[in-house]
């Protein structure tokens, strides 16, 4: 007992015994005079040292048990492409884990496990939630209402034949529509809509570019539709510019690389209107003004050109930056000009060293078929004169010498007071991005979501190749919104379209929302309304428009998709394009928006109870979707729901005695009765798992692999084909794009066969596009930007309605805004608040965030109109518009194909109030 | 340290109120009557009005002062409990009754028997913060052949004691323990009657036939004042008579 | 004392946020009946209110010897597992709009991303909380019944399931307020640092599924571990609160927020965003040092050099991250 009888509670020496070395260690944190002593307990044992009861803690460990695990992975669209463990306890998936056995690449990279984030961690619950579709249902009240009844697989299906076949033979084949997005999360269950589609004649529509995730500068200055770098190459760089994209939320599997890359040496810069989770661990941020990114990357590239900071040999062999303009009409030089018989596809440039202009090797017209310069020194510099074909003199001057003129205009101190950052800070980002090397642009939504994302685009990308970045390890333009690399991507399109993608009707998303739609955008470009522009593009068969003849849309099929909750506009569209659909069919594993509002829900197998499999641009592996059981309930995959679609198709045609139907735009006899057969491939391939081998067989990427053999653990890629993509797999590399031509000299995949700054398409140079340049966000009349991001909490709308992840927020859709503008407009937090413009409204609660840029107000995106909101959506708020330059066609490279090139859904420019709300 | 106040403070506060109780008979002023009813168990249960003959005995209650420096006072709120005892059928009733300005009782929802992975909804924790009304009845374990009677504190390892334990939120449980921190349920359960009017509780227990010249003690414990283990009202052993 | 100690070092500067700790915790040992607002592992914005909120300032912990229980935090300040009623708006036609209930007014992760103002800049940092698995635990000390107790093989903190009684002196006496009640079976539970996991050589949950990869898992005593590594020999991670005086084996490397604007330059002394007060508040006096130490360190590898310690905190791979020695702890258990 204690000897110090002062206070009835006081000190009691502690008995050290011979095995307390821990406590003998100085601990941080507590120093041995402050360590406290505990008393002598009475009774028999001192639980701190030994506890004599410990039979209980089987408690814990019965429940970390289970009798079977499945490795699956999620098909949301998030780039993750993460495989994960399913622990099924009997009969029941009780959780998931990361696998965490993505094989290493290298020694000196970090690895890719564990991979994936909180979403994937809790998706279990979706699969018994209330919200799983487990019937058929057919609607009864009004769209939106959530009245059904409950049919059977047969009469749905049959109700769905019948009225495809009937548009068909009544009205066109180009009324049948279908919206399914980003194979490469879920190939097999895409493609089982798109042969349906295939061959029925049916429209199938984009989806990268109305999500507004395509970024058009890459195909036009790439002439690819988007090509990154795997994150792992991000340890690689050396300067790392987060630029409109807030990995720490949006790249939840791969932000490590970026912070890893950090300990190894890089800097990290983070840019952005808001300061975020990701600008916390930057070593530089740029708190910009929205929609001013433009002019900071061209004011930038300034500076880089100014302080000679720029790779000169690169650029020359590179990029179209020594070829010749003509300075009167602005357009290349080409051949077709300097001979009566010369091609419109061959280009020139100035040698210094024999002081003439000589044929560009590469381009579309060269029989060169590589950059190779082959001794010749391209000027970047000067005005030279060439004689054309009719004997006159003409001034030509280089693509780099217009570049310096429209760089004249910004000024360090002109992009300083536009973007609001300090000018020093500006010419230190602009020394290292010169300097350091390599450097890489990681670029995201933030930027990429405005009107005018191809200017951004183009000025980000000329920053790299000006710097020589483009096509290194730790460098480049790497761009990941949206799962849209789908590496396995020649083998899927043999199963995606089995006649080839010649004889299927393709549909930019944007342009069909916004024609058959009462949607329209009020503003002037050049002095003309974008239907004018449309009318041109559709005109000279730039950009598809079905249905053909003035028709419209009449049958939806949506699948592994939310077109309704995500369309921009969406209550224009619902009042207008929604309405005049005769059939919407969605086929889903949960009731999102598009099946509230739809009038046929077929429920599909959830992510656990598929085959299938799934790649993305962020990693260079493969990996299956298992069944950690059957479908439950009455659920069937994607694969069988579209077989006995097909199957009831034939059936009905069967007994309607219909004859084939001929389709004069592909000069396709469709005999329906063997719709069946032929979507089976005659019979070849019948289930998911042979359309999975149909895919990793014929695929350079994946030959030789199976379904069986991928399940044992993700596979890299062992090849790359060359049709498709611009690196070679290396074996302890992480893969970076853009290799082939700069290593081996093989031409870009653009017109002039470089990356092409100047496009001197008839409307770009009337616009004043042919070069990046910088344009000020469309003007709206509200005061506050409204920004709907991507964010941690959703993949889109998938997870909006999770509890789980609920619990983890407010409990539902948030507003966040500055203190300033909520002060301004006496809010407070948790205000219920009416968000308005001249679009629509929606009310919901209110967070006040110092981190946000005062004069935007931020949703982070995605959330159904179901939950949370007294009235609207996110999307109350929006329309779509189109840009005029995103519209051209037959320009060399610059051609509409689904999802590589098309207007795009921008919706930064967007303007609101916001007020306390009346509830 | 509550520790110290476990092993010296608490004993002597025992100590001084029934020093006498640990060596010898208890004095004639703690002796409790048991009446002999001729109503049945169940009646006894449930029917207040069967207790209308049944003399009371008005049990002095102390409290037990605080744990911890921080903790909150210990109010003496509830000074007494009037306790009846009847016989019936070869059954012990035993009914305390007791003032208490505020109900703390709850409705907690039964765990249903599926596991819980098999169910979207499980059952939430409502509050974590409160604590039930309660009230016990200690003895012995096992009848002594001498009539020295059991620690107070939870009895000891030589004499083990039987506690009747109703709570208002989670039923009547028979506990058991041989000293202060070794209380445990033994599963099993027993017959118990509860009424909260007008700010007071009467609850009725159904106990084994204990002879007389058993020691048997009481204990209230007050919800809305954060009772429960040791923070509560007690009496000192009284003997059936 | 045991005779090995389990510890965690969490390394701040590659947290993002994700709370995928969190739903590995939740998922695998709180999804049960009465566990729905419990958080073994919380992940909270700081500056904040934290979860329980104000749990910092509450009370807990241990002052001259003495224990310093605090008030029990309520559910107002854990925050309600809301529940939605979507069937009747998605199935049953009632078009009502699917709303949480009981109504939000707070909940663990409320202040998501607020963060406190310097000047008119904002900061912040994710701070991931687990229970510490102290050496002095105040809670063990608290429980009447000795019903929490240290394992002595592996030091980790226990609350014995069988004769808690939910008495919750455990929990006003934790100084992180890392125990919660689970009022449907009347006991109250915390993070075991999964010990069933452990025992078979994985390491915990939270760890294993963090993105981040921030979390380094060993024994303090092992020299081969990256926390001994990290806490002894490098030196530069810290525990919490230290003057609260249970002695933590969780430790945190402190964490860097970029400079102010137009300070790119500048070191953390000179002027920060994130206040170096606060991080004392969090972590003690010796973070100062810390943090310049590591300043240094990140400038060093910046400047093309090599640093020991970053490349240790890039933790590479499992190996590097996680030293789980179920076999050198195993020990025959008596009267389980």
């Amino acid at each position: 007992m204690s000897n110090n009888t002062s206070k009835p509670w006081s000190r009691r020496d502690f008995v050290q015994t011979a095995a307390v070395t821990a406590a003998t260690l100085v601990l941080p944190g507590c120093s041995r005079k402050e360590k406290p002593v505990l008393n002598t307990l009475i009774g028999d044992f001192d639980p701190l040292r030994s506890y004599p009861y410990r039979g209980w803690e089987d408690f814990y460990r019965k429940i970390w048990s289970w009798d079977k695990v499945v490795r699956s992975t999620h098909s949301a669209n998030c780039t993750g492409s993460c495989s994960w463990k399913v622990y099924v306890r009997n009969g029941v998936m009780v959780r998931e884990e990361q696998a965490a056995d993505y094989p290493r690449i290298s020694a000196d990279l970090p690895d890719y496990n564990p991979r994936g984030c909180q979403k994937g961690g809790c998706f279990v619950e979706y699969v018994y939630s209330p919200q799983r579709l487990r019937y058929p249902l057919i609607r009864t009240g009004e769209r939106g209402e959530g009245e059904w009844r409950r049919a059977s697989w047969d009469e749905a299906l049959t109700l769905i034949a019948e009225k495809l076949l009937d548009n068909i033979y009544n009205h066109g084949p180009d009324t049948n529509t279908f919206f399914s997005v980003i194979p490469a999360m879920s190939p097999v269950s895409f493609c089982a809509g798109s042969r349906l589609a295939h061959f029925i004649g049916g429209v199938f529509l984009s989806f990268y570019d109305w999500y507004c995730d395509l970024p058009p500068g890459e195909p036009l200055t790439w002439g690819v539709q988007t090509e990154a770098c795997e994150c792992a190459d991000w340890f690689n760089s050396k300067y790392i510019v987060l630029w409109g994209s807030n990995i720490s939320q949006t790249r939840i599997p791969d932000a490590h690389f970026a912070y890893e890359a950090r300990y190894n040496g890089a800097k990290i810069v983070c840019i952005s209107p808001d300061y975020n989770a990701s600008a916390t661990h930057a070593d530089l941020f740029f708190q910009i003004n929205p929609g001013t990114d433009g002019i900071l990357a061209l004011g930038v590239a300034k500076l880089l050109i100014d302080q000679n900071l720029i790779d000169a040999s690169y650029i020359k062999e590179q990029t179209d930056l020594p070829l010749l303009v003509l300075t009167g009409s602005k357009r290349f030089l080409r051949e077709s000009d300097l001979k009566t018989t010369g091609k419109e596809d061959i280009f020139y440039f100035w040698d210094s060293k024999q002081g003439l202009a000589v044929p560009v090797p590469g381009t579309m017209g060269s029989d060169q078929k590589s950059i190779q310069l082959n001794g010749v020194d391209p000027a970047l510099t000067g005005t030279f004169q060439v004689e054309l074909a009719d004997g006159q003199s003409a001034n030509v001057t280089t693509v780099f010498e217009l570049l310096k003129q429209e760089l004249s205009l910004y000024s360090l101190d002109k992009v300083a007071a536009r973007t609001g950052l300090p000018p020093h800070e500006i010419e230190l980002f602009a020394r290292e991005l010169g300097t350091r090397k390599p450097a890489m642009i990681i670029h995201g939504a933030g930027t990429n979501h405005w009107f005018h994302n191809d200017l951004i685009n183009r000025a980000f990308i000329l920053l790299v190749a000006l710097t020589g970045n483009v096509g290194k390890n730790g460098g480049g333009f790497n761009h990941y919104v949206g799962q849209e690399r789908i590496w396995p991507e020649q083998g899927f399109f043999k199963l995606a379209f089995p006649e080839t993608r010649k004889k299927q009707r393709f549909q930019n998303t944007t342009l069909w929302s916004y024609v058959h739609s009462t949607n329209r955008d009020p503003h002037l470009y050049n002095g003309k309304p974008i239907d004018w522009y449309i009318q041109e593009s559709v005109k000279n068969e730039w950009m598809p428009l079905w249905p053909k003849n003035g028709k419209k849309p009449r049958a939806f099929i949506v699948w592994r998709a939310n077109y309704l909750n995500q369309a921009k506009g969406n209550e224009i569209l619902e009042s207008s394009l929604w309405k005049d659909l005769d059939l919407i069919v969605d086929i889903n594993y949960r009731m999102d928006t598009t099946a509230l509002y739809s009038d046929v829900v077929l429920p599909a197998a959830s992510y656990y109870e598929k085959v299938d499999i799934n790649s993305t641009d962020c990693h260079s592996y493969i990996h299956p979707f298992g069944k950690a059981c059957e479908p439950l309930f009455e659920s069937k995959t994607d694969w069988d729901i579209f077989h006995a679609l097909a199957e009831k198709m034939a059936e009905v045609a069967t007994k309607k005695g219909l004859t084939p139907f001929h389709d004069q735009a592909f000069d396709w006899n469709r005999d329906f009765t063997q719709l069946a057969n032929d979507w089976t491939g005659k019979g070849s391939i019948q289930t998911d798992e042979q359309a999975v081998n149909f895919i990793l067989g014929n695929a350079e990427e994946t030959k030789g692999m199976t379904y069986q053999q991928i399940q044992e653990k993700p596979k890299r890629f062992i090849a790359t084909d060359p049709e498709s993509w611009n690196s070679d797999i290396e074996e302890g590399v992480a893969y970076t794009p853009f290799k082939h031509q700069v290593d081996k000299k093989r031409p870009w995949r653009t017109l002039t066969g470089r990356q092409q700054f100047y496009i001197d398409h008839p409307w770009y140079i009337e616009l004043g596009e042919q070069l990046p340049t910088f344009k000020e966000p469309i003007p709206e009349k509200y005061p506050l930007y409204w920004n709907t991001p991507h964010g941690r909490w959703s993949i889109h709308s998938t997870w909006r309605d999770h509890r789980a992840m609920l619990r983890l927020q407010r409990g539902g859709p948030i507003v966040y805004m500055h203190p300033d503008d909520a002060r301004k407009r006496g809010l407070k937090d948790n205000d219920w608040v009416r968000i308005h413009n001249e679009v629509g409204q929606c009310i919901c609660r209110l967070q006040i965030l110092p981190g946000e840029k005062p004069g935007r107000v931020t949703m982070y995106h995605g959330w159904e109109k179901y939950l949370g909101f007294k009235q609207g959506g996110w999307q109350s708020l929006t329309y779509i518009k189109i840009k005029p330059t995103q519209l051209i066609g037959k320009y060399g490279h610059v051609n509409f194909r689904l999802n590589y090139w098309g207007p795009t859904g921008n919706n930064r420019d967007i303007k609101v109030d916001v007020e306390k709300a009346k509830v | 340290m509550k520790t110290l106040r476990q092993s010296i403070v608490m004993p002597l506060l025992f100590a001084a109120l029934g020093w006498c109780q640990t060596a010898l008979k208890a004095v004639p002023g703690q002796s409790l009557s048991v009446a002999q009813s001729k109503a049945s168990v169940q009646e006894l249960l449930h029917r207040p009005a069967d207790w209308n003959n049944v003399p009371l005995k008005r049990v002095s209650l102390n409290r037990t002062p605080p744990l911890y420096d921080t903790d909150e006072p210990a109010v003496l709120e509830v000074p007494s409990v009037d306790v009846r005892s009847a016989r019936a059928e070869g059954k012990l009733l035993v009914q305390l009754t007791w003032r208490d300005a505020t109900q703390d009782a709850a409705n907690l929802a039964k765990v249903p028997a599926t596991p819980p992975e098999s169910r979207f909804r499980k059952l939430p924790t409502e509050a974590d913060d409160r604590f039930f009304d309660a009230a016990a009845i200690m003895f012995p374990a096992k009848l002594a052949s001498d009539l020295v009677a059991p620690s107070l504190q939870m009895g000891d390892n030589d004499r083990p004691v039987e506690i009747y334990y109703w709570n208002a939120a989670r039923g009547a449980m028979v506990m058991e323990a041989q000293g202060r921190g070794t209380t445990r349920r033994t599963g099993q359960a027993f017959a118990a009657d509860a009424d909260y009017q007008n700010g007071e509780w009467t609850v009725t227990m159904e106990l084994p036939d204990l002879p007389t010249d058993t020691t048997i003690a009481f204990a209230i414990w007050n919800g809305s004042q954060k009772d429960r283990d040791g923070r509560k009202y007690f009496s000192v052993w009284q003997l059936l008579k | 004392m045991s005779k090995h100690q389990y510890a965690m070092v969490m390394d701040l500067n590659k947290c993002l946020g994700c709370q995928t700790c969190t739903i590995a915790c939740k998922k695998l040992w709180t999804d049960r009946d009465g566990t729905g607002y419990m958080y073994w592992n919380n992940v909270e914005t700081r500056p904040g209110l934290g979860y329980p909120r104000q749990w910092d300032r509450i009370g807990g912990g241990w002052k001259d010897g003495a224990l310093q229980p605090s008030p029990l935090p309520t559910m107002d300040d854990y925050g309600h597992a809301w529940e939605y009623d979507y069937e009747q708006r998605l199935f049953e036609g009632k078009r009502k709009p699917v709303m949480p209930s009981p109504e939000p007014q707070s909940g663990c992760n409320w202040d998501e991303d607020v963060g406190g103002v310097n000047g008119d800049e904002n900061y912040f940092f994710y701070l991931p909380r687990i229970c510490n698995h102290c050496t002095y635990p105040a809670c063990l000390e608290a429980c009447p019944r000795k019903a929490i107790y240290k394992r002595e093989e592996d030091g980790i903190v226990v609350i014995d399931q069988d004769r808690c009684q939910g008495y919750r002196y455990c929990i006003k006496a934790c100084p992180y307020k890392k125990i919660y009640f689970n009022e449907v079976t009347g006991k109250s539970e915390k993070c075991i640092f999964c010990y069933p996991r452990l025992e078979k050589g994985e390491v915990n949950a939270c760890a294993a599924q963090c993105p981040g990869r921030l979390r380094f898992v060993g024994l303090l005593d092992d020299p081969e571990s990256p926390v001994h590594k990290l806490v002894l020999v490098h030196k530069i991670a810290l525990p919490l609160f230290p003057e609260k005086g249970t002695q933590p084996n969780v430790f945190y490397v402190p964490p860097f927020n970029p400079p102010k604007r137009a300070n790119y330059g500048k070191s953390i002394l000179e002027d920060s965003r994130l206040p170096l007060e606060y991080l004392i508040y969090l972590f003690g006096p010796e973070v100062k040092d810390v943090i310049t130490r590591l300043e240094s360190e990140l400038k060093k590898a910046q400047e093309g050099g090599r640093s020991e310690v970053l490349q240790l905190l890039i933790g590479r791979d499992a190996e590097t991250r996680y030293r789980i020695r179920p076999q050198l702890v195993q020990i025959q258990l008596q009267g389980a």
